[in-house]
């Protein structure tokens, strides 16, 4: 599954609205790159070996997934969340869904006292034959809006350049690692 | 005699009290290997430290709780740990954190955050690469789903306490709390996870019985109640009783085959009790005149040493098949005069093994001075109980029916001493020569006590199974620090830190836990704020706050002017293990802690180690094999020093020749026993030396016999020695079927050596053998 996403943030506490956009790619059972162009170009890499950043061609950031858990619940969670895995979010989640070719979802957390999903008031998705929205709230007021649009699901096999990335290589000639 | 009967009654009278009244009070019986090691001229705060964290990580359990259904295993830990709590066994018990623990970590560090860095961020401010750190700041916020609000970009706008906090050493990342408890989900099932600490010795066997029983009766609760749940286990404690219950079980039936076997052995020979009483007699006063001396000398003493001490003072019943055998012979109708007889053979055969277990006092080890002190006072005890007691127990009719006996003992010696039988003798010793020269190219010798030690195999599959769950590497190693205080431990501590990290990238370790990684050194705390202060938040944080539109003041943090200390750490919190890795003795040393894990290298670490003032490495396993090593070679020239020191004696007894010769079979048997053991693929260990030990001294008796014996009761002496081959092969040849490595290597040593001894007995008698010539 990829496609190009619209992202808007209110942080309590700060005037601005943060948007930003780009493009992503989901890989079920493998991963997701999720590449922001604007307002920086910034990739961050979840799989299930850990999460990576890279920005501007360096790798910023490298978590491994064995050294912290709750970071990869969190990927589970949103990778679920992005292709509408249901039985995946009623782990931690009461969902409540309605209507049937276009449907919108309920999401609240089980446990108020859970690390990943504590923070959480309620996360509505809304979508058809793919995922279009998600709006995620926080409790202390802040929210997220996810906006999905030209996604395609494809089979053909992946870019290079992508296959690297999830593979655990850097960019291109950027890094030899 | 009869008042050296008499006087010697009371003496083993007193001696029975005095065990008595020590065995009243119980007998402090080490099984600790550790307890062995040499009195080295060593630091005693360095041993008081490596004592104090050897015993915290024998002292530790891990269970973990499994059940398809969540709930069930989540009770049954519970159970569990409350029960744990509530015996009082348990000085800590660690199951069900706080919902909020977490977060408090994170609380705990927070005011202090612009002194703590990870060891790539500080990097990259030392080499003036804060746009880096900007730049992951700006890409978390815009990250899908990042946790990121307002009042964190205020307080810790580059979010380098994340950062810091996401590359501490997570020893048990594969688990994740689950309602305040560390769980593992893996298929269906749900394991929960216990750790306790113990406040007792995992290796002292009240305390392990204790804890045991305690522990296998809320299994039994659980299981009572909730069948499904399984329990894994993994700690030294429940190692130590399992390799306890084997040994016993194994010592029970070997005892119960050498018993039955000797038994039998009498019977057909004597058609009569009465030697079984004598020699059961001889052997009860030995032991426990030895016992006595012991506990009396040292106050307790090793497990090891009561095994092998009962096993060298066996040697005693040679003497006395000796004088129970003279019953078969001529002239045997006077107990008195059969003593006569056979005095002077088992007087210097007693005194050639007396030298030899006295070699052993000259060891620099008090596992076997303790050893020495116990055989020769059993020995001793024997000797003298034969001697007196003995000729007034005794029958003193003489044995008829022996003559098929005595003739097929006979056979041997006709071997060795008839012109017939020399190309024959000659072929038997080429044979054997190429058989030792076999050996001695495989000869291995191999003092590894992690293959020594037999692992209980339930045990260990659980092991393996909780290690792969909670991902846990294996090893026992670790490298302190000691220095005059904590801020100097720290210090040294990040020093190491550094070198270790590259040792980790090389492969020379797979990880490794110290203190200063969660609390780095005040000093560090201050380089790190001024270069967050003077290389992030000055130049870069204007542009970044602008970038995201964010108004009003940022807390720098520089208001703080205290200092992280390890202190903060509480009791009940999730890293409260790190706290254990710092110890602050009274006499004003401070010792860090440094677990490694997986150590692919050690050789790489003792040089870190040496490179850096104030730090050992120590490797435990390492470290009794190495002392097993160091016993070994001191076994070893032990027994070539005791051969030196039996000579004289023989010589002084038979001239050079016949002094010569009485060494000849002994010493072929000590030098023959490894290389033909390692024959079968076997390696030779400390514990084969000892066997070799005991070899040496039986055969030195058995060729004193055969040197010492008139023609006339050649067959009755050699009948003697067949019975005590016998009665020895019954007692310690059968430890060669034993699990336990260390032991089976002594009984293979021991079946192998005295067989030898006793086929190559006759050549030490120059009455009648010649081994190349006709003549005689």
């Amino acid at each position: 599954l990829s496609g190009r996403f619209w992202q808007t943030r209110r942080i309590n506490g700060i005037p601005t609205i943060l948007t930003s956009n780009g493009d992503f790619l989901l890989v079920p059972d493998y991963g997701l790159i999720w590449r922001v162009e604007q307002p920086l170009r910034a990739t961050t890499i979840i799989t299930k070996e850990g999460v990576r950043q890279i920005v501007n061609d360096n790798e910023v950031q490298h978590i491994e997934a064995s050294r912290t858990p709750l970071v990869t619940h969190l990927n589970e969670l949103l990778n679920a969340a992005m292709v509408g895995d249901w039985k995946a979010l009623r782990h931690d989640f009461v969902v409540a869904k309605t209507g049937d070719q276009a449907w919108r979802a309920i999401l609240t957390p089980l446990r108020r006292d859970d690390l990943v999903t504590g923070t959480l008031s309620s996360i509505v998705i809304t979508g058809g034959a793919t995922v279009d929205n998600v709006e995620i709230s926080h409790r202390n007021g802040d929210s997220e809006h996810l906006r999905f649009f030209d996604q395609t699901i494809s089979q053909a096999p992946l870019r290079d350049e992508d296959a690297r990335l999830l593979a655990g290589k850097g960019l291109g000639s950027a890094s030899h690692e | 005699m009869k008042a050296g009967a008499l006087a010697w009654l009371v003496i083993v009278s007193a001696l029975c009290a005095v065990l008595a009244a020590r065995l009243h009070r119980g007998i402090d019986l080490q099984t600790d290997m550790t307890a062995l090691l040499p009195v080295e001229a060593r630091d005693p705060i360095t041993d008081r430290a490596e004592h104090r964290f050897a015993e915290l990580l024998t002292g530790r359990i891990l269970i973990l709780i499994g059940d398809r259904d969540r709930s069930e295993a989540r009770a049954s830990g519970s159970i569990l740990a409350e029960a744990l709590a509530a015996s009082g066994m348990a000085s800590s018990v660690t199951y069900r954190f706080p919902s909020d623990a977490w977060r408090d970590i994170g609380k705990m560090y927070f005011p202090y955050r612009y002194g703590l860095l990870s060891e790539v961020d500080r990097k990259r401010l030392e080499q003036n690469r804060g746009q880096e750190i900007a730049n992951r700041a700006l890409a978390s916020i815009y990250a899908p789903a990042s946790p990121i609000d307002a009042e964190l970009l205020r307080q810790d706008p580059f979010l380098l306490l994340p950062e810091f906090l996401s590359h501490l050493p997570n020893p048990l990342a594969a688990l994740t709390p689950d309602d305040g408890i560390l769980s593992i989900r893996e298929g269906d099932i749900t394991w929960v996870m216990l750790v306790a600490q113990l406040n007792g010795n995992a290796y002292a066997g009240a305390f392990q019985d204790r804890f045991i029983s305690l522990f296998n009766t809320i299994c039994r609760n659980i299981a009572t109640k909730t069948p499904s749940v399984k329990i894994l286990r993994l700690g030294a404690v429940f190692y130590a009783h399992a390799g306890g219950k084997s040994a016993t079980l194994e010592a029970t039936h070997l005892s119960i085959i050498s018993t039955i076997g000797t038994t039998l052995l009498i019977l057909c020979v004597f058609r009569a009790l009465r030697p079984l009483w004598l020699m059961v007699l001889t052997i009860t006063v030995g032991v426990v005149c030895a016992f006595a001396v012991c506990v009396s000398l040292f106050g307790g003493l090793h497990a090891l040493v009561l095994l092998f001490g009962v096993g060298l003072n066996g040697i005693a019943i040679d003497y006395c098949w000796q004088y129970v055998t003279a019953r078969f012979g001529p002239k045997a109708e006077n107990p008195t005069d059969r003593l006569r007889r056979v005095l002077p053979g088992i007087a210097l055969g007693g005194a050639t093994t007396l030298i030899g277990y006295a070699t052993l006092l000259l060891a620099p080890f008090p596992g076997l001075i303790q050893l020495a002190v116990f055989s020769a006072v059993g020995l001793i005890g024997s000797f003298v109980t034969i001697v007196l007691w003995l000729p007034y127990l005794d029958s003193s009719q003489p044995l008829t029916h022996g003559d098929h006996m005595l003739a097929t003992a006979h056979l041997l010696w006709i071997f060795w001493g008839d012109a017939r039988y020399m190309a024959t003798r000659r072929c038997v010793l080429v044979l054997l020569g190429g058989l030792v020269m076999v050996g001695a190219a495989h000869l291995k010798i191999n003092n590894d006590v992690r293959r020594q030690q037999t692992l209980d195999s339930t045990l260990h599959a659980q092991e393996v199974l909780i290690r792969h769950l909670v991902q846990m590497p294996m090893g026992a190693q670790f490298v302190f620090v000691q220095k005059p205080d904590r801020e100097q431990v720290l210090r040294t501590e990040e020093a190491l830190q550094t070198r270790l990290a590259l040792a980790t990238h090389d492969g020379v370790l797979g990880g490794f836990q110290s203190m200063a990684q969660f609390i780095p050194s005040i000093s560090r705390q201050r380089q790190n704020r001024d270069l967050v202060a003077n290389r992030l938040m000055g130049p870069f944080l204007d542009t970044y706050f602008k970038r995201l539109g964010v108004e009003g003041n940022v807390q720098t943090g520089n208001s703080v002017v205290t200092y992280l200390t390890p202190d903060l750490i509480t009791r009940d919190s999730p890293i409260a293990f790190v706290r254990d890795l710092l110890v602050e003795s009274e006499d004003g040393a401070t010792t860090g802690l440094v677990l490694l894990s997986n150590v692919e290298r050690p050789a790489e670490i003792q040089r870190i180690a040496d490179s850096i003032p104030g730090v050992h490495f120590v490797d435990i396993a390492e470290e009794i094999s190495g002392l097993l090593n160091k016993d070994y070679r001191c076994a070893m020239i032990l027994i070539a020093v005791s051969v030196m020191l039996m000579l004289p004696v023989v010589i002084w007894r038979y001239g050079i020749s016949g002094g010569i010769r009485v060494a000849i079979p002994p010493v072929i048997a000590v030098a023959a026993t490894p290389p033909l053991i390692a024959v079968i693929g076997m390696d030779f260990t400390f514990f084969g030396a000892m066997g070799l030990v005991l070899v040496l001294s039986i055969g030195f008796d058995y060729a004193v016999f055969c040197q010492e014996v008139e023609k006339g009761q050649r067959p009755t002496t050699m009948l003697g020695i067949l019975l005590a081959l016998a009665t020895t092969l019954l007692s310690f040849g059968v430890l060669a079927w034993s699990n336990t490595f260390a032991v089976r290597s002594f009984g293979v040593t021991l079946l192998v050596g005295t067989t030898l001894a006793f086929l190559m007995s006759p050549i030490a008698s120059d009455r009648s053998s010649k081994l190349f010539s006709t003549k005689g």
